[in-house]
């Protein structure tokens, strides 16, 4: 990355002198013996996991009657956790993809892991529309391919078809963007491996890192696929959680019928992915002690992102009510006033002192560079941004047009968890993922490493240099 | 390699000289064939069996397994017809006609003989072919599981044969002896049944009688008129006559004698726009169905209801210039409405009629001096031709019960009677039935009364029996049997019959009754009795009235009886539209029906007014102690808007303990002990007190108005008064026949069609729609309208709907969590000042898949599982299904149902989804496919009916395009069963059918009065609601609208008024 570059900005590596050493640092946690904590939280993830996929199995094997759900509201946990990891992969694609474009240098700390944190958040978030179909089984039906049912073919109009094809596409785009970002590290620990004798786990990283080997073609192809995949991956930022909040936005139920939507779960995906990306991050700097790589700065553009994007929703919060009594529609001025001061009033209230109130605290330095701070509060924007889905889910559905078939909701065991598994998969996946990748960007952490003396008889520290 | 010798034996090896020898024989000779085939098999083998012997085994042995093979087992497979019956199509409906044990004439639709469904006669001019909840149920009760099997004495089971050879000896020597017997029954309206009752008693002579009961009795009509006029009957009411009713705590629109007779008569006259619309007053405690559909309703206490009755005679009689009674207390209804009431009776001489369901002798003696006075006897009463469908007698019941203590009756047989469980002398006739030397309980299923006789004997259900049925003086109606008895039970008559020594079908029986009795001259008895057989009912002359003289000075000795002391609390007994008198507490469609009013199903509970619970701070759920008497019981309470100040109440037909299995799933209290041998209720030493116990009740509604109170309350003072969120006006439309006559364009009738009229401007739509172009206008498209003026809320469609489309019964715990699955419910709002229960005003709106043209649903399922027919109908394909719900939450009238656990199969809905046993299983309709967990199902407008009719339109008019009948009013299984007649379902498309008018033609009232629900959503819905008129002035209808704006203001803290039908209108969105 040759590009002008400002002396006086800041260092997004700190106490780092040499290559080897970001090698040797991100390295290790991989060469090391698994430590007793990492055996301890990962096979608690396990556990936490599989009790997850128990209640899945018992939702499939009884009937979604196991869950809370009734002939008003006909989705809440299911398709809430569903939004809700899908909207936590955003930051993930934002980071690799839309900070590269605009070359935003601090994302080469922090783009391996968020990618991760997508990929593992996507793979939860596709559980739920399979699980909460009532004949799983016959999820193909979802697919338009050639079949012998007739001419039977797929409802172009659905926006849950609509679901399918963005979060299939998605997934897809971001695996691959995350792998092949991952081949040039793959084949550092490959040879380190290599050196150290320890010839079969260097074949297993050999095989991972598709034979790299370094050459100027090789990184010459690279940086082209990543510039294009990137490309292809900033739409998908917009598109992924526009097309999910059509699934509420096409619909007639006020509440959800508001053509605000789809900017409004964009940010609040962003919003909530960073979230989840500081929960990640401050844990994963402490742990495997990275705060040379991943350090202050960085953690307070990702809390300056946080509180952008937390306005910005807070913005559409009340934008929503505003519109409800602008339209003049008593259902819609109705739902918001129900949302608000409804029977499920505490989760509106929640969701929005987690997401409008806290974030706010960011504007404080000395809040931003606090890592407990910084980290209890990115708990509170995950708790928030999920009741926020619950929120939009539930409380519009459960008293919508008629009085007569104005219910409750309360959620089963079941339903919980389900919901607790699916955070037992999320974390059971990063830490196997933290083991045995690098956890962050060793070559491209590198580029940021040596900063062109000044060159001689410049008077200015200040004027621009051309590396 | 060099090959091996092998060698078969040592002998082989030895080469042993026998060995050389046997070897040339091809066939060795050591075995001994010879002898075994000759007579010297013996000694060969070894045995004594001979050849012959072992033919004779082995034939045997063959032969009895052959037998055995024939002998009588399941069939646990279906098979099909080697030789076919004549009459039996695979996959065509036979229909019979027959009538229920109420009386009500129905035609049986019979699928590969199993009868599948009851439709009300459309021949008879009794109901005009409706049919009502529990009517529609009673299939059901066919193939109840818990049905009596065998005949039983204590607990073995006993053999018919070996029965009726014990009973005939026994009878015969109570006759010889001369001991006393009594045949004690519900009312029978069956002529040849009554002369089969009688020929068994017959040999008894004096000492045999007859005694009829009902378990809710109006005894007391009939004994006033005999007491007045000398006639002990029940007349006949004529509410299609009555330009003005007065009804005092009379359900004749619920439970009360005849339902579906009144509910015919009643809404004949409920057309706005009729000659003439009837003036409904209801005078009542516990808001019945009845009181919900009245035009003005005023509460009482069940003590007062005598004084209001006293009033209203002495009113009367001030107006006709006749002499009033003396020596009664000044008492009136809230804002003088017995004035009110007095003057539009004496208005509407001779075509007003008061009724009174409450079972007091005296009251109803004031009731039959008020309809003298008025001279309605002959035109509204009709004595002349009384009513066969109530019969029971008090005092025989009373003098029954005396005789059985006293250990006078050498034998009692009870039919299709329950009078330890159903009446108040239950504890009694139970500690005596023991003692009565012979007691025989025939009935349907063995119950409370039957574990006390000495034999239990099954009857067969009507459906399964010959007889006939009387509703009036001259109308008669048959029952055919539609299946041959499912289990071994012989129907009632005919084990009457046997033992009376009468051999023969009880079909001969009555073919002889009616051939002696009933035919007259003609085209002889055989065609007579197949024609009435196939018709299934039968009208003779009716008898013209005699002119009645009253004796007002009798009515007022008799007065000084009437006790009108009252009481703070008091507690009245009532009966619920679905349960009525518990006899079908086990069947799982009447629990599961929502009653009307409460919308509560499956359970038991205290009705507590709302005012009332205010002061004691109840709520619903809370379970209360109440103390009547010396007894007391526990049920939970709900809180019940517009039930008179101080009565609670309590409603009858619960705490079955041996009714089966589903019964006994619902519990609740037995309340018959309860109730007093006059009047309904207990108006004295009642007390209620809280347990602190909870309990959860299960509803299917459980917010009951049309705004939202809880945020009005919060935040109309300071926000302002639209934060009441009214929508009532996009939802139910309702006017009163005071504005809707009018021609002022000033009154909120017209001003609502104006705005209404605007606000089709912007209705209009950026995208076509393909039901509006004129290429699809030659199709049929089917569409409903449903008049509000007429739907009481009965329930008869949503059991009707059920038993069409097997609709799964889903249990209390599962309509706990909101999850009942019927097609259609019937939507219950009130208004008005709950503080003043007779300003509550209640409405009903049924609803079901509304069949959009742009069904909201269609769009977002992603498997195309549910598409617009060209037809117009919305469909579901439950094999394409998915089950992602999205339909059901896209959908704003929340009509769709979801299968959340497999219902046919799942061990929680064991007992009570008749689908899961082997016998209920038989109600199923072939033609509709049983759903699986995880597919949605809705209202499919009975898409199979539509099918049919239209296959046979186009088998009778030969051509592959015709349209069905355009009137044809057996559509939908709701309209078919509907006893009012509020639903009009037809081809929208076709100018012949009265749909297409309610519809398209604007010189049509109906079209005036046409609305869709939440139209402004655009969802272009095939069904059409017609506005409810209210039979009021405008000065009434500005009272009630005060009386909420008064209501609203006080616990709003704003400023209400001026809302009430000019609710603030809004753009959509």
């Amino acid at each position: 990355m040759s590009h002008v570059r400002s002396p006086i900005r800041q260092k997004w590596v700190t106490n780092t002198e040499t290559y080897g050493q970001i090698t040797a640092d991100v390295a290790r946690p991989i060469e090391a013996k698994p430590n007793l904590l990492w055996l301890g939280v990962t096979a608690f993830s396990g556990l936490v996991m599989l009790m997850g996929f128990a209640m899945i199995g018992w939702t499939i094997w009884e009937g979604i009657g196991t869950w809370g759900l009734n002939k008003t509201v006909g989705w809440a946990f299911d398709i809430t956790n569903f939004v809700f990891w899908v909207g936590i992969g955003h930051a993930g694609t934002l980071i690799s993809a839309v900070l590269l474009l605009f070359r935003q240098e601090w994302r080469n700390s922090i783009n391996r892991a968020s990618e991760a944190m997508t990929i593992f958040a996507v793979v939860c978030a596709g559980i739920f529309p399979l699980l909460h179909m009532g004949r799983i089984w016959l999820g193909l039906w979802f697919l338009p391919f050639p079949n012998t049912r007739g001419s039977l073919w797929v409802n172009f109009n659905s926006p849950l078809l609509w679901d399918v094809f963005a979060i299939s596409t998605y997934l897809s785009v971001s695996l691959v963007f995350w792998y092949l970002g991952m081949i040039p590290d793959f084949a550092t620990i490959r040879d380190r491996f290599a050196m150290k004798g320890k010839m079969a786990i260097s074949r297993i990283y050999g095989i991972l890192s598709f034979g790299w080997e370094g050459s100027s073609r090789n990184w010459s192809r690279y940086e082209v696929i990543s510039l294009i995949l990137s490309g292809l991956a900033t739409p998908l930022v917009l598109s992924v959680h526009t097309i999910v909040s059509m699934d509420f936005a096409t619909s007639v139920i006020p509440g959800w019928h508001t053509t605000i939507f789809p900017p409004y779960f964009v940010a609040g995906a962003i919003f909530s992915g960073f979230g989840m990306v500081q929960t990640l991050m401050i844990v994963t700097r402490k742990v495997y002690k990275l705060e040379n790589y991943i350090t202050m700065d960085h953690m307070e553009s990702i809390a300056k992102i946080v509180l952008a994007t937390g306005s910005l929703v807070g913005l559409a919060y009340m934008t929503e009510f505003f519109t409800a009594w602008y339209s003049g529609s008593l259902w819609e001025r109705y739902i918001f006033i129900n949302r608000a001061f409804g029977p499920f009033g505490w989760s509106y209230w929640i969701m929005f002192s987690c997401n409008v109130i806290t974030p706010q605290l960011f504007w404080f330095r000395k809040i931003r560079t606090s890592m407990v701070l910084t980290f209890i509060i990115s708990i509170f924007v995950n708790i928030g941004m999920w009741f926020e889905r619950f929120v939009i889910i539930v409380t519009s559905l459960h008293q919508d047009y008629l009085p007569s078939s104005w219910a409750s909701y309360s959620p089963t065991y079941v339903e919980f968890g389900i919901l607790i598994g699916s955070f037992g998969l999320f974390f059971f996946l990063f830490f196997l993922f933290a083991k045995f990748a690098p956890v962050v960007n060793m070559f491209e952490v590198k580029t940021l490493l040596k900063h062109p003396k000044k060159p001689e008889g410049l008077k200015t520290g200040s004027e621009p240099v051309t590396v | 390699m060099s090959q091996p010798t092998y060698w078969r034996g040592l002998d082989e090896l030895k080469q042993t000289p026998e060995f050389l020898e046997e070897a040339k024989n091809e066939f060795p000779t050591s075995m001994p064939l010879e002898d075994m085939l000759t007579d010297k098999a013996d000694e060969a083998l070894g045995t004594t069996a001979s050849r012959r012997d072992f033919m004779k085994v082995m034939g045997f042995g063959i032969t009895a397994a052959t037998l055995a093979a024939c002998a009588e087992g399941p069939v646990k497979k279906a098979i099909p017809y080697v030789n076919k019956p004549d009459d039996v199509v695979p996959g065509v409906a036979n229909w019979y006609a027959s009538t229920t044990p109420a009386g009500v004439p129905v035609l049986v639709k019979t699928r590969e003989g199993r009868p599948i469904k009851l439709e009300g006669n459309p021949d008879s001019s009794h109901t005009g072919g409706g049919l009502d909840a529990a009517g529609q149920a009673i299939l059901l009760d066919l193939y109840d599981q818990d049905r009596g099997r065998k005949p039983s004495k204590g607990d073995a089971f006993v053999d018919w044969s070996d029965l009726d050879s014990a009973m005939i000896p026994a009878f015969q020597q109570i006759a010889a002896s001369g001991g006393a017997v009594r045949v004690l029954s519900r009312t029978i309206s069956s002529p040849s049944a009554k002369a089969a009752i009688a020929a068994f008693l017959a040999p008894f002579g004096e000492n045999g009688s007859h005694v009829t009961y009902e378990a809710v009795s109006a005894s007391a009509i009939s004994q006033a008129h005999e007491a007045d006029f000398g006639v002990k009957a029940f007349p006949s009411y004529r509410f299609d006559k009555a330009k003005v009713i007065a009804s005092f705590s009379c359900d004749f629109l619920g439970s009360w004698v005849s339902p579906v007779e009144f509910l015919h008569q009643w809404a004949s006259r409920r057309n706005p726009d009729g000659a003439w619309m009837s003036r409904h007053y209801q005078v009542e405690s516990v808001l019945s169905n009845t009181g919900a559909n009245a035009d003005l309703r005023f509460t009482v206490k069940p003590s007062q209801e005598g004084l209001a009755l006293l009033n209203l005679y002495n009113k009367v009689a001030r107006l006709l210039g006749q002499p009033s009674l003396r020596g009664v207390t000044e008492f009136n209804v809230a804002a003088n409405g017995l004035d009110k009431l007095a003057t539009e009776l004496v208005a509407a001489k001779g075509e007003s009629l008061v009724v009174c369901g409450t079972n007091d002798v005296v009251l109803q003696r004031v009731v039959n001096g008020i309809n003298s006075m008025l001279g309605n006897y002959g035109t509204t009463v009709d004595l002349a031709n009384p009513s066969m469908l109530h019969q029971a007698d008090d005092v025989a019941l009373a003098t029954l019960v005396d005789e059985l203590k006293g250990g006078k009756i050498a034998a009692l047989v009870l039919l299709e009677a329950n009078p330890v469980y159903d009446t108040a002398y239950g504890a009694a006739i139970a500690q005596a039935l023991p003692t009565v030397g012979l007691s025989v309980s025939i009935s349907l299923k063995a119950d409370e009364t039957s574990k006390f006789c000495t034999y239990y004997v099954p009857s067969s259900h009507f459906l399964e029996s010959w007889g006939d049925a009387q509703q009036n003086a001259y109308t008669y109606s048959l029952v055919q049997p539609a299946i041959y008895p499912i289990f071994k039970t012989r129907q009632a008559e005919e084990t009457l019959l046997r033992w009376a020594g009468v051999q023969g079908s009880y079909r001969d029986y009555v073919m002889a009754y009616w051939q002696s009795n009933l035919y007259g001259e003609g085209l002889g008895f055989g065609k007579f009795w197949e024609e009435t057989l196939r018709k299934g009912i039968f009208t003779k002359e009716a008898a013209v009235a005699a002119p009645l003289t009253f004796n007002a000075e009798a009515l007022q000795t008799a007065t000084g009886r009437l006790n009108t002391a009252g009481s703070d609390l008091e507690l009245a007994f009532y009966q619920k539209v679905g349960i009525r008198d518990g006899r079908q507490a086990n069947n799982p469609w009447l629990q599961e029906l929502p009653d009307p009013v409460s919308r509560v199903v499956w359970d038991d509970y205290v009705s507590v007014p709302y005012t009332l619970a205010e002061e004691e701070g109840l709520k619903d759920g809370d379970v209360v102690e109440v103390k009547a008497g010396e007894s007391s019981f526990s049920l939970p309470v709900i809180v019940q808007p517009g039930q008179a100040n101080g009565v609670i109440a309590v409603a009858l037909g619960y705490g079955r303990t041996d009714a089966g299995r589903v019964a006994k799933k619902v519990g609740g209290v037995n309340v018959y002990p309860f109730m007093p041998a006059s009047g309904n209720a207990v108006t004295s030493n009642v007390s209620m007190s809280k347990t602190g116990g909870e309990y959860e009740l299960a509803r299917v509604q459980t917010y009951s108005l049309l705004y939202d109170e809880n945020i009005g309350k919060r935040f109309a003072k300071s926000w302002g008064k639209e934060y009441e969120f009214d929508r009532s006006h996009e939802i139910v439309k309702e006017t009163v026949l005071g504005y809707y006559q009018s021609e002022d364009a000033n009154n909120p009738y017209h001003k609502s069609l104006k705005k209404y009229e605007d606000k089709k401007a912007h209705l209009v739509t950026l995208w076509e729609s393909h039901f509006e172009d004129p290429e699809t206008s030659q199709y049929l498209h089917w569409a409903m309208a449903i008049d509000l003026n007429k739907c009481t809320g009965c329930g008869a469609c949503v059991v009707s709907c059920n038993a069409e489309n097997n609709v799964p019964v889903v249990g209390k715990k599962e309509v706990l969590t909101r999850r009942e699955m019927h097609w259609m419910r019937i939507d219950r709002y009130y208004s008005g000042d709950p503080t003043n229960p007779d300003t509550v005003d209640t409405v009903f709106q049924p609803m079901l898949c509304q069949h959009c043209d742009n069904a909201p649903c269609e769009t977002v399922c992603p498997v195309l599982a549910t598409i617009h027919s060209t037809e117009g109908l919305n469909q579901m394909a439950y094999n394409r299904c998915v089950g992602t719900r999205y339909c059901a939450n896209n959908c704003p009238y929340k009509v769709r149902r979801f299968n959340w656990f497999n219902y046919t199969n799942g061990s929680e809905f064991t007992d009570i989804n008749p689908s899961q046993s082997e016998v209920g299983r038989l109600v199923l309709n072939p033609d509709v496919t049983v759903r699986f967990r995880g597919v949605m199902e809705k209202c499919s407008f009975c898409v199979q009916r539509l099918q049919d009719k239209k296959l046979r339109a186009k088998l009778k008019d030969q051509t592959s395009f015709a349209k069905p009948d355009p009137n044809d009013r057996g559509f939908t299984a709701c309209q078919q069963s509907c006893p009012t007649g509020a639903i009009v379902f037809g081809d929208r498309n076709d100018p012949k059918s009265e749909i297409n008018k309610i519809w398209f033609d604007p010189a049509s009232k109906e079209n005036e009065r046409k609305y869709h629900v939440i139209e402004e959503v655009k969802t272009l819905s095939s069904i059409a609601y017609l506005t409810k008129v209210r039979n009021r002035t405008a000065e009434e209808a500005e009272a009630q609208a005060a009386a909420i704006a008064g209501y609203k203001t006080e616990i709003f803290g704003v400023d209400m008024s001026g809302g009430h039908g000019e609710a603030v209108h809004t753009e959509a969105h």
